[in-house]
């Protein structure tokens, strides 16, 4: 009976770090890769988001007429002034095309910015479709959604609502290094 | 030449009051706008009401956004043909969708002399009723993760199996 006792005890240690160890291997934050979708740029180019793999990619699901989307605007600037188009690629979708938003109205949008504001918002703009092919798979919670996805198009943050530029920064920091 | 001098002033003066006739019309302007009940509360009935200025307008259609001040998120939009009543305010009826919104802000699609104009404004918004303890939860933080669900778990069968063995 003692022999039994002192053979449970460790038995008992190992199996409990065993599980502890174990679970940790389990990830909960199982990581998902970007599905690719196709839009439509402002330059009537038909484009796939894996077309842009090979960078990071951050990936603004927007509307034009949101008022945190016209916010992010200033932080997706600092991002494209401080960081390399060779290294990142920032992609503004509109998704709101589904409540009646036009390729024409970004344009404007865009314009807006040039010349009331002066500031280029000089990366890659494009619509969704009229179903919101985009919105259903990427934004079904609301606008501005941001994804930033690694060289391999895998999705390492997600975030739904305005995003600060250092926030941002960090998480493009983490994947450059 | 004073009958002309006069006659020239008087044109003047009716061209100018045409142009100006024809700007006030060109811009419609929102003149007051309301909504009942005043402070609504997510997933509720509301009805807007706007007196919007000007001459020649046929169509009105508003826009409502729902909103989150402090996630910096609109969730959905919905539009809705403005209805002018007898006392020429025009008026619409929305369902609210979103129960995380606390805010909605709204703007104008107005056809005016056959042309379309927007009326927009950052700071048209309306605060919604919300509770103060109704704070949303951003993704995983605040909920506890599985890794701690197991070792909770691994302790506890642990902890029985100790006392089993003691007992004896």
């Amino acid at each position: 009976m003692i022999i039994r006792s002192i053979d449970k005890k460790p038995i008992l240690v190992v199996t409990i770090l065993s599980l502890f160890l174990l679970s940790g291997c389990l990830d909960s934050s199982v990581e998902i890769k970007g599905e690719d979708f196709t839009f439509i740029t402002l330059d009537g180019e038909e484009k796939h988001l894996s077309d842009f793999y090979g960078k990071i990619i951050v990936l603004d699901l927007m509307g034009v007429n949101c008022g945190p989307c016209f916010n992010q605007m200033f932080e997706l600037k600092s991002v494209s002034e401080n960081y390399s188009s060779d290294d990142v690629t920032i992609i503004s979708i509109d998704v709101w095309i589904t409540y009646g938003e036009t390729s024409e109205l970004l344009q404007s949008y865009l314009e807006y910015f040039n010349q009331e504001l002066g500031i280029d918002l000089d990366w890659i703009f494009g619509v969704d479709d009229t179903e919101g092919s985009i919105q259903n798979k990427y934004a079904t919670s609301g606008v501005p959604t941001l994804y930033i996805l690694n060289k391999n198009g895998k999705i390492k943050y997600t975030n739904v609502g305005y995003e600060e530029y250092s926030t941002l920064a960090s998480e493009i920091d983490k994947l450059l290094s | 030449m004073k009958n002309k001098k006069q006659n020239f002033l008087l044109l003047l003066i009716i061209a100018g009051i045409y142009v100006s006739t024809i700007s006030v019309a060109a811009d419609p302007t929102l003149e007051s706008f309301s909504i009942d009940p005043e402070k609504p509360a997510p997933l509720s009935d509301i009805t807007v009401t706007a007196d919007i200025g000007g001459e020649g307008i046929t169509a009105v259609v508003v826009h409502i956004k729902e909103c989150n001040k402090a996630q910096g998120v609109c969730f959905s939009q919905q539009s809705g043909t403005m209805t002018e009543s007898e006392t020429e305010e025009f008026q619409a009826q929305f369902t609210l969708k979103e129960d995380k919104a606390d805010y909605i802000q709204y703007y104008f699609d107005i056809t005016i002399n056959g042309d379309e104009v927007r009326l927009l404004d950052d700071s048209w918004t309306i605060d919604l009723l919300v509770d103060s303890n109704n704070n949303t939860s951003n993704g995983d933080n605040g909920t506890p993760g599985f890794e701690l669900i197991i070792l909770i778990i691994a302790i506890g069968v642990g902890f029985i199996l100790f006392r089993k063995k003691r007992l004896r």
